[in-house]
Order: structure tokens, then C-alpha cells, then sequence
């Protein structure tokens, strides 16, 4: 192939590639319907990224799943002297949660349910089941995000 | 059109030491993450070709520790030998699907190596002679391609996450920053008692974002851009508890660095 030909090729091909990830990622509203139905069709199995850390705007609400054995004390679920990649599913896990529970919903969906199982797993069972909920701490005015009010909202596991 | 030998190779050592010292890290919690993993799998997407990127979602889950193992070795080979296209392929398939495994750890960071992994199996593995013909051969369009795309991965992942707060509203107002430092998860919580401060840090990190694919773009800012990056992710990362996240994007730098543009424009 000739050199401007050459050139020309791998132009259109990156163009393509990168159309196609930029309808993937960008926000809904800059992106034609029709084209990210395509691009997720095409994007999601084999690219799947997602660049929103703190976008659109980061989370008005801390939140945390607890855990408590019979009427003993709460206790994060995932205390801080676990391993950092433990650590890290705290958030999101809670994030998921969180979002159920705006929509009214206190019992957690199988995949969530069965994740808060394993991540409790460690914890012995003698005095009876455990207890989970989503403590919230979220902003009041985001001028002064330091004061925060606290949700308390009870979670239901459904059978495993 | 094609991308320095040096800046593919720095890349390719770069990428590799981040996989085995990331899947390095994990061994600590291999138990919770890998042999037992706590957090069951999230079906795959539909199609066959998420097969590969979702292979343990039909494999048996305790084989993640073998693929762990395996990218690690291969990682560390790569570290000091050529990059040869099948154990790249190996290990896209390999990481893709541990990105994915273990879903609830993942980050951008992942994401972005993952992506970048299946570009690299295109990339040379040594040093391509010089062509003096005017007719181009196929293996160097590969090359060339397979490097602009991750050149401009690395940018699109600045833009998007940019454009998408520009979506939002306390990013424009200057109270995000505030929000995220007074997150427990988060931090620094002092950041939120100096207003000003935090203000200036939500419009620089705004800035620096949407600048970041320009400024690479211009060759006399992009050293500058980049140092900017480094300080940038290495604060993130320590501040919010990942650095893993913040050296994958900084194990990507390479690909835009000069070394080698000059002679290759010569």
C-alpha cells in the first residue's frame, strides 16, 4: 500500500475506534440513541471503561453497610485493618445498596445480598443470625459538606 | 505516522510491571478475592465475544488464582524479554477476566490496562527495521495503528471523565472538591476548612482534565502536562487509597513520550 494510502487507513480505523468509545463513555444526552445501542453492542464485551470517579458530581452521601451479631454492637462490615483491595469494595458495594434503597427497596438484590454474605463469612455465628444495615452520611448545604445528617436504613438478605 | 520503538517500549515495560506488581499486591487477599472470592461474579455481557473478557463467569472460579499466577509470570518475563503478540493475547484474556471477576475492586485504572493490553498485542515486539520503499507493509500499519489507539485511550480517559463533570453541578460551583474531602472514604477532610483552597483545587483538577488531551496533543506542554499528571495522580491515589489506579495511568505516559519523535521525523 502506498504510504498516503497507509496513512489514510490507520486515520480511519483509530477515528472509528475512538468514535465508538467516545459514544460508550460520553454522557447520555451528548450521545444519538441509535449510536451508543451500537456502541454498547460493540464497545461493552471486549472495551467496557467507565470514566464518571466523582462525575457527574461525587456522591452527596458517605455510605456504609454494617453488621451485628445478635445484639451485640455495629461494626463496618469491612473493617479498616483488612487488606486495601478489601477495603475498597466498602464503597461501592454500599453505593449499590444505597441506590436500592432510594427506590424504596430494603431488601438487597441476590448478587448484593450474596456479596455482603461472603464479605461477613468470617464472623462465627453462635449468637444467632446477623443483622445488617446502610448508615448514610449525607451533605446538608454543600457550602459546609462537613455537616452531614445520618440515615440509618435496616437491610433484609433474602434467602440465599 | 508510527510511534517512537523507544515510547513502545518503555510502554510495554511500564504496563508489565504495573500487572505484576498490582496481582502482586493481591496475593494478600487471594483467599477473599481469588480462591474463595467473597463477592460472587456479575454475568457476563451478551454476546460471544465476552467470553474473553469474562471467562470466569464459565470457568470455575478457583482457577483465578492459576490465571494470577500465570499473568504474573508472564508480566515478569515481558519486564526483561521482547513482548511477543501470544502471551500479550494470554494475558488480555487473562487479566480482562480477573478485572471483571472481581468486580467490586476494580477501578478506571484496571479498565484502562486491560484496554491498553489488547492494543499491545499489535505492537512490535522489537524494533522494526527502517522502510525505504514507498510502499508501506502491513505489519507497520498494524504497528501504527494499534499505538495511535492507545495514545488516544489514554487521552479520551482525561476528556471523558472532564467532560462529565462539566455535566454536573458542584464541579461548576466549586463545592465537589469540599464534598469528596469531607467523604470519610475520602479525604483529606482539612482541604473543606480552607473554602478557598478547596475551590481552587476543584477548578485546577477541572482544568487539568480537559487541558490533559490538548497539552498532549502540543509537543512543547506535554513533559509539563505530564509532570502535572504524575503530581496529580500520585496526591489522588495516596489520598484516596488508589494508587494502583494512579500508576496505571501513569504506566501509560510512555506512549506519548518524545524520545525518538526527532529522529524519526529525520
Amino acid at each position: 500500500m502506498s504510504s498516503r494510502g497507509a496513512r489514510s487507513l490507520v486515520v480511519f480505523v483509530v477515528a472509528i475506534h475512538v468514535a465508538f468509545l467516545l459514544a460508550y463513555t460520553l454522557p447520555a444526552c451528548f450521545v444519538p440513541q441509535r449510536l451508543q445501542a451500537w456502541s454498547t453492542r460493540i464497545v461493552r464485551p471486549l472495551f467496557h471503561q467507565r470514566w464518571n470517579l466523582f462525575a457527574p458530581d461525587p456522591s452527596p452521601c458517605h455510605c456504609q453497610v454494617e453488621v451485628a451479631l445478635g445484639d451485640a454492637d455495629w461494626r463496618p462490615l469491612i473493617p479498616g485493618d483488612r487488606h486495601y483491595l478489601l477495603r475498597r469494595m466498602d464503597r461501592p458495594l454500599a453505593e449499590l445498596i444505597r441506590s436500592d434503597v432510594q427506590h424504596g427497596d430494603t431488601l438487597l438484590r441476590p448478587i448484593l445480598a450474596d456479596a455482603v454474605r461472603g464479605l461477613a463469612r468470617d464472623i462465627a455465628r453462635d449468637a444467632g443470625p446477623l443483622r445488617y444495615r446502610l448508615v448514610q452520611h449525607c451533605i446538608i448545604d454543600p457550602e459546609r459538606p462537613a455537616d452531614r445528617a445520618t440515615r440509618i436504613t435496616r437491610l433484609e438478605l433474602p434467602m440465599p | 505516522m508510527m510511534v517512537p520503538w523507544r515510547s513502545i517500549k518503555l510502554l510495554q515495560r511500564a504496563v508489565n510491571l504495573w500487572l505484576f506488581g498490582f496481582l502482586f499486591s493481591t496475593v494478600g487477599a487471594a483467599e477473599w478475592l481469588w480462591i474463595h472470592p467473597a463477592v460472587p461474579a456479575l454475568p457476563p455481557p451478551p454476546g460471544a465475544l465476552s467470553m474473553l473478557t469474562h471467562g470466569f463467569a464459565y470457568l470455575p472460579s478457583e482457577w483465578a488464582i492459576v490465571a494470577v499466577i500465570f499473568v504474573m509470570v508472564l508480566a515478569l518475563r515481558s519486564v526483561v524479554l521482547p513482548n511477543r503478540w501470544y502471551f500479550t493475547a494470554v494475558q488480555w484474556v487473562l487479566f480482562s477476566s480477573l478485572v471483571n471477576f472481581s468486580w467490586l475492586t476494580s477501578t478506571g485504572g484496571h479498565q484502562l490496562i486491560a484496554n491498553v493490553l489488547f492494543w499491545m498485542i499489535f505492537l512490535p515486539a522489537e524494533e522494526p527495521a527502517t522502510a525505504r520503499t514507498e510502499h508501506v507493509p502491513l505489519s507497520r500499519l498494524v504497528h501504527a495503528t494499534a499505538g495511535w489507539i492507545i495514545r488516544f485511550q489514554l487521552l479520551l480517559a482525561y476528556a471523558v471523565t472532564g467532560i462529565q463533570k462539566l455535566t454536573g453541578t458542584w464541579w461548576l460551583t466549586g463545592d465537589a472538591m469540599g464534598i469528596v474531602a469531607t467523604d470519610t472514604s475520602y479525604g483529606p477532610a482539612w482541604l473543606a476548612a480552607v473554602p478557598w483552597f478547596a475551590g481552587l483545587v476543584n477548578h485546577a483538577v477541572l482544568l487539568f482534565q480537559l487541558t490533559f488531551p490538548m497539552a498532549l496533543w502540543w509537543r512543547p506542554a506535554r513533559h509539563r502536562w505530564m509532570v502535572l499528571g504524575l503530581v496529580f495522580h500520585l496526591c489522588t491515589g495516596i489520598a484516596f487509597g488508589i494508587v494502583d489506579m494512579a500508576l496505571a495511568f501513569l504506566a501509560i505516559y510512555p506512549i506519548w513520550f518524545r524520545t525518538g519523535e526527532d529522529h524519526m521525523r529525520h
